[in-house]
């Protein structure tokens, strides 16, 4: 059945035009980039051949943007100007920071509260972590285009599992802000389970332990010829190797009896021979902390492996409740899980592998290298969303759940729960709710997310208001709420007031995200100069929209011109006609209005074919093929 | 289309698991948003509703408890409907007699108990299950949603046992 070929009209025309598609790993302290070349997946190196891109951005005197190595060099030296770790800002107000991440950067809010996308104060003005993310994508989607030798189609970005809504879009702007096309946002761990499950032919039923810079997730997914099915999920966005090196930073700060707070370069210098030590407790038994504070004077301690296992412990602890949580998530028992499997550079600490062999009973496997395994799975995931895949064999699917319960906020500040966390994702959920007051023409609705019972421990996403309820006795009218959380976890609330169809509707952007006018002008200011460019440009984009538009739909007539009355066929026949005339001219705002216009006169259309197909996949011999 | 339609199942409480999910991966297989990344906005929409439709039936059904209300919901019961809780008088003393047997194995740290404990109610939850179809399928919706309600109950207590048990690790 030519089922894709018409649900896909993006499609080349040549069908073996390679589309070139990356997965990027955005991680805390390192970033990556990913792309399938002779079928195998592989990291892009820069010039220098280092895979990894540190997750740095130095916002220069010169006004230059440093990104990288280059821009780590100055942590030290121009510490408030040099933002790493940002991925710990995403989707963060200034109300969430915890003290120690407070103290290293001055930080404003747009709204003074304290609330909504927190910006960080640096010489070139105030930048926010999405801003600072997109620049570290730029750096990965240059270095891709100048490797590969063309533009890109699209790419996969990984996020934590556990990052909450807030997180999510924080991140798929900034990806929208370097101008890359996201053809999916994918869970960390789910990204390495694909890159494993690909690689070894792997049957079962896996937990992924990903412990990375500066985020934790856990995940367990069973793994059925060729399905990736997430089962459970858990973790802590403010948890990482980063928290190592504090821990070993803060005995030698102790123990050297320092009495007042560290300047920023002290701090930067502290961390990073932190850090060194817990790299070589990996391998040694015992390291030295060792800080040049400059001007001849310096300081050292030695730590044992025992003394670090002894102070870090509680850190594996919380790695470890989230395990047996998502293994009663998942209603399974420890013996049930086939493998382990590490990802993220800081599983290289032993007393971590130690601890998980304990709980499991068998070494967990690091066979791929850890810090790459997520790019990797995201760029098998980016060639195939693609459409690079040519044989329907060995198409794989991948079905994931949100991490944290969805939920509203109901009379008393407590929290009623609409979408549970570990739910499948496409999901959709409603509930009704109902006016305290007689007379009540008003409603104001709070999102949350979030596993607690009061408003005000959960993450608050947005807010909104339904107007123009007509005025009722109390508990009358009925509003329903409908979450839609779909493939990217990202979430859309829709309000109804059943009785007299008022509506109101908001896709949860703007508290954290940037407001699609923010991206427009961030996007306008960097192309200002070449205006004449973007003009051609959006003609461009138009026609080719249009025209792929209407082959597909002409197509889909062609195919199933029996799904329609003799009334609708020429009513979508005749729009057909005037899109493909308006593309022939120049007027791109004309285009896309008659491209949408087409795209939602064939919306019904679309779903009774999806229902053919859906009646096809259950006709018993497709299924055996399938499964 | 309702979950079992969605499915293409028969409306009944017997449902094989492997089947089901065989279903399931297939129907997803053709739907998922994944599988229409470089579509039109009207396939990607289609899509992203079929995909939700399917995960909501799937849920629904592989689960006994909620495959049970969902039945009885197709015949216009609220098995779960709150102001409706009476229960029989032995069931709820059976209930309370459970619960006090959990705590005390709990606190005996006794975990061969609650082992034994969760085939025990596993196997109360099937024979209930048993019980359900023929009083569904028979027609006696009153016996049947008080059957269902004896399931959410016992799946509760499950519940407990494993938390139970997970806490003596």
């Amino acid at each position: 059945m030519a089922l894709f070929q018409i649900s896909e009209p993006g499609e080349s025309p040549e069908p073996h035009t390679r589309r070139l598609a990356v997965g990027i790993d955005l991680g805390t302290t390192n970033s990556l980039v990913a792309t399938i070349r002779n079928a195998v997946p592989e990291c892009l190196p820069d010039s220098d051949g280092r895979a990894m891109l540190p997750s740095a951005v130095q916002y220069a005197e010169d006004g230059e943007i440093v990104v990288g190595g280059a821009a780590l060099k100055h942590r030290g030296d121009d510490a408030l100007n040099t933002i790493t770790s940002v991925k710990r800002f995403m989707g963060r107000s200034v109300a969430d920071l915890r003290d120690e991440s407070a103290a290293r950067y001055q930080f404003t809010t747009p709204s003074g509260d304290g609330k909504g996308q927190l910006k960080i104060t640096t010489r070139q003005g105030a930048i926010s972590p999405i801003e600072v993310s997109s620049e570290i994508l730029k750096a990965l989607k240059r270095r891709a285009e100048e490797t590969l030798g063309g533009e890109l189609y699209g790419a996969v970005i990984t996020v934590p599992a556990y990052f909450d809504d807030a997180q999510r879009q924080a991140t798929k702007d900034a990806a929208q802000l370097a101008g890359l096309n996201v053809l999916r946002l994918l869970n960390e761990p789910t990204a390495a389970a694909v890159a494993y499950g690909l690689d070894q032919k792997a049957e079962g039923t896996f937990l992924i332990y990903d412990l990375g810079g500066g985020t934790f997730d856990v995940s367990i997914l069973r793994l059925t010829r060729g399905v990736f099915e997430v089962l459970a999920t858990a973790g802590d966005t403010h948890l990482g190797g980063d928290d190592f090196d504090a821990v070993l930073a803060k005995y030698a700060f102790d123990t050297w009896a320092l009495t007042r707070a560290l300047s920023p370069a002290g701090q930067a210098n502290l961390s990073a021979a932190a850090r060194a030590a817990k790299e070589t407790l990996s391998t040694e038994t015992s390291a030295t902390i060792k800080v040049n504070w400059g001007c001849g004077f310096d300081s050292s301690v030695d730590v044992s492996r025992e003394k670090f296992v002894e102070l870090s412990q509680p850190l594996v602890d919380k790695t470890l409740s989230a395990v047996k949580r998502t293994l009663r998530d998942a209603k399974l028992k420890a013996n049930e899980i086939d493998g382990v499997v590490l990802v993220g550079g800081a599983t290289r600490m032993p007393h971590v592998r130690a601890a998980l062999e304990s709980i499991f009973g068998k070494a967990p496997l690091a066979t791929m290298n850890p810090d790459e395994v997520v790019a990797l799975g995201a760029a098998i995931q980016a060639d195939q969303l693609a459409g690079n895949k040519t044989g329907d064999g060995d198409s794989h699917l991948l079905l994931d759940v949100i991490p944290l319960s969805l939920g509203m906020e109901t009379m008393g500040g407590l929290v009623e729960k609409i979408v549970p966390r570990n739910s499948t994702i496409p999901v959709a959920k409603a509930q009704e709710f109902t006016t305290f007051k007689d007379g009540q023409t008003a409603m104001a609705l709070h999102v949350l997310q979030g596993e607690r019972e009061l408003a005000s421990d959960c993450r608050s996403l947005a807010r909104f208001e339904l107007r123009g309820i007509p005025p009722m006795v109390a508990g009358a009218a009925r509003i329903r709420v409908t979450f839609q959380v779909d493939a990217d976890g990202l979430l859309s609330v829709a309000a109804l007031e059943t009785t007299s169809g008022v509506r109101a509707e908001v896709t949860v952007k703007p508290s954290y995200g940037l407001g699609d006018g923010e991206i427009a002008s961030m996007l306008q200011s960097a192309y200002a100069s070449a205006s004449t460019d973007m003009q051609a440009r959006a003609l461009a984009e138009a026609r080719v929209d249009a025209t792929a538009l209407v082959q597909a739909v002409t197509q889909a007539l062609a195919e199933d011109r029996a799904l329609l009355n003799d009334n609708e066929a020429a009513a979508l026949t005749s729009q057909i006609a005037f899109l493909k005339q308006l593309a022939e001219g120049s007027d791109h705002r004309a285009i896309v209005r008659a491209t949408e216009d087409l795209n939602r006169a064939s919306t019904d259309f679309a779903g009774r074919r999806m229902d053919k197909a859906v009646k096809k996949a259950l006709a018993g011999k497709t299924l055996d093929q399938i499964v | 289309m309702n979950a079992f339609e969605t499915m293409g199942l028969a409306p009944t409480f017997f449902v094989d698991e492997g089947e089901l999910q065989k279903r399931y991966r297939a129907l997803q297989s053709e739907t998922h948003p994944d599988r229409f990344v470089n579509a039109n906005d009207a396939d990607k929409r289609a899509a992203l509703e079929r995909a939700t439709q399917i995960n909501e039936a799937y849920q629904t059904l592989r689960d006994p408890v909620r495959r049970a209300m969902y039945l009885l919901w197709q015949k216009n019961v609220n098995g779960m409907d709150e102001k409706n809780t009476s229960m029989p008088h032995d069931f709820l003393v059976e209930q309370i007699d459970w619960r006090e047997a959990i705590a005390d194995a709990k606190l005996k740290e006794d975990s061969d108990r609650l082992e034994e404990m969760s085939t025990e109610l596993q196997s109360v939850m099937d024979s209930l299950g048993d019980t359900f179809a023929a009083a569904y399928d028979g027609g006696h919706l009153p016996v049947a949603t008080t059957l269902a309600r004896k399931m959410r109950f016992t799946q509760k207590l499950i519940e407990e046992v494993d938390l139970a048990m997970e806490a003596l690790g």
